[in-house]
């Protein structure tokens, strides 16, 4: 049981009027993988997070979460959307946002209950951003709006995390942050992240997905020169770290970092 | 002010109106913030010229077929609900052809409420007030519906705070959280057609969109949540509502038309301020 995979794609092929966006994508997630999903933009990353939480459905293929279908489990599933998504001049606090993470299903009455307000803080505690509470979403900077949308995810006490686009925009220290914190989270959770930017999340992540219509998986050791060129088509420099984790580790990031190089954003 | 102070305090009519104008500025705050949030002021604006149609068809049978139980108020309120379960409807599954589809709802629902408004005897003059408002002749019976319309809608918005807020902000997590955001989404709807019928009674069908939207879009710029937004939207909506009424008796004109002019004037002086801060910081 332990085993089982939480996402699992078989044959699943998606296409907007027509064209295919996603093509025959078979894919199985095992519990407290960390893995990252890129590829090049319009290449089918977000509309597979979708698929995953059925949120779209497959025109053919199957979906299967956490053992069933994905209406039925998605509560257990912490989703950040794109932030862009959001409107971020809307008068809401922190801790209104977070607490969105507390919804149930069905009508239920009222405001949220103390519990509720509990747990908000505590997702906000993960993320470092309790002291923000009160403050509202146009007030922060862009890397406190994705935390905070960290937060609401946590808040639904999830089994898995799946992230859309967690560090666009955001400069490379607090990405570094972001990720340090995700791979402090799963140490209990699942985590599944959209990114652009293959060559940085290699080093935090234990699978890289590649999605341009169809999919293709690799073990972060296994992902080359050779297989960011068939990703992208074209080639992409990557930066090497023999040390995953520490202060030698970080001071050579920032040392050649600007060898970096973000092939979605081109 | 003094003066008007006196009058109120003497004349029945203007204590109707204002009584009548201090219960729909609680509606209004509370409605017309979900409404610029979620940015559907469209929407309601295309509810509002459907009420016209319900109007005239309620008068068009109380007069020539004498249901005398059937108010023109209770016609707007049926027609609103139905306009926007319609028009609800249509935003959610035509979503390339909402505006078209909208509109010519809208054209269609005004156009029936002239016509039946010029069959019916002695309705042609009543257009005037129900295009405009007819704040100084409000009853003391339609003052309890304004009442209990108003219970409603307050007591649902409320009630269902929360959903709200996630659809207005989200409606994507909220659906993943299990929310029934379109059941969320047709009630919005229709609490903003019930706002929009009792505005009505105030500033008339066709000024009700600004009263609905503006004291919302005004607070939207100095509040940082949303409850303290429909706090704030309730204190300028009373705040237009009397000033509108106190120069419009003044010096005798129209109150509807006055209280929008408070209202707009009120937004055009906020946004240039805020632009003139702009301005000097950078």
């Amino acid at each position: 049981m332990e085993h089982d995979p939480v996402i699992e794609l078989r044959n699943v092929t998606f296409a907007y009027d027509g064209a295919p966006a996603i093509e025959r994508a078979d894919l199985a997630i095992r519990p407290r993988e960390f893995v990252a999903i890129v590829g090049p933009n319009g290449g089918g990353k977000s509309t597979l997070l979708k698929l995953m939480l059925g949120l779209l459905q497959p025109t053919c293929g199957s979906v299967r979460l956490l053992g069933g279908p994905p209406s039925a489990a998605r509560r257990r599933v912490g989703y950040m959307p794109q932030h862009s998504q959001l409107d971020p001049r809307f008068p809401v606090t922190v801790m209104d946002v977070v607490l969105m993470g507390r919804l149930q299903g069905g009508l239920q009455f009222g405001p949220y209950g103390p519990a509720d307000r509990r747990t908000a803080r505590e997702a906000l505690r993960d993320v470092g951003l309790e002291a923000l509470r009160s403050r509202p979403i146009h007030a922060l900077s862009g890397g406190q709006r994705q935390r905070t949308l960290i937060a609401r995810a946590l808040a639904c006490e999830p089994e898995i995390l799946m992230l859309d686009e967690p560090t666009a925009n955001l400069d490379m220290q607090v990405e570094e942050q972001l990720y340090a914190l995700l791979k402090e989270l799963n140490r209990r959770l699942t985590v599944l992240l959209v990114s652009h930017d293959v060559g940085f999340v290699s080093q935090f992540v234990s699978r890289v997905i590649c999605v341009n219509r169809t999919i293709q998986a690799h073990l972060t050791s296994d992902v080359t020169g050779e297989v960011i060129r068939g990703l992208y088509g074209h080639d992409v420099r990557m930066v090497h770290h023999g040390h995953p984790h520490g202060d030698e580790h970080r001071a050579g990031r920032h040392a050649h970092g600007h060898h970096h190089h973000h092939p979605g954003t081109e | 002010m003094f003066e008007f102070i006196e009058n109120v305090a003497r004349y029945p009519f203007l204590q109707h109106a204002v009584a009548a104008g201090l219960l729909a500025s609680v509606a209004c705050g509370v409605v017309g913030t979900y409404v610029v949030v979620r940015r559907i002021t469209y929407i309601a604006g295309g509810i509002a010229h459907c009420v016209l149609g319900g109007i005239g068809i309620a008068r068009y049978l109380n007069i020539e077929h004498g249901w005398t139980w059937l108010t023109p108020l209770g016609g707007a309120t049926v027609a609103a609900i139905i306009a926007a379960l319609l028009i609800g409807w249509v935003s959610l599954r035509a979503k390339e052809r909402e505006d078209t589809i909208i509109s010519a709802l809208y054209a269609v629902g005004m156009a029936t409420g002239v016509l039946f408004i010029q069959i019916t005897t002695g309705m042609a003059t009543d257009l005037q007030s129900y295009l405009f408002g007819n704040i100084l002749l409000v009853t003391p019976q339609q003052i309890w519906m304004i009442g209990v319309l108003n219970a409603v809608i307050v007591g649902a918005g409320l009630l269902f705070y929360k959903q709200l807020l996630a659809v207005c902000f989200d409606e994507e997590f909220a659906r993943l959280r299990g929310v029934p955001v379109e059941l969320f989404y047709l009630l919005l709807l229709c609490l903003a057609a019930l706002t929009v019928v009792l505005l009505s009674s105030v500033v008339g069908i066709i000024l009700v969109i600004a009263l609905l939207s503006l004291p919302a879009a005004v607070a939207g710029f100095f509040c940082r949540s949303l409850w303290q937004m429909m706090i704030s939207a309730t204190l300028l909506c009373t705040l237009f509502v009397i000033g509108g009424l106190w120069t419009g008796y003044s010096l005798n004109l129209l109150a509807g038309p006055t209280i929008i002019v408070w209202a707009g004037g009120s937004y055009l002086l906020v946004t240039a301020a805020r632009a003139a801060g702009r301005l000097r910081r950078a």
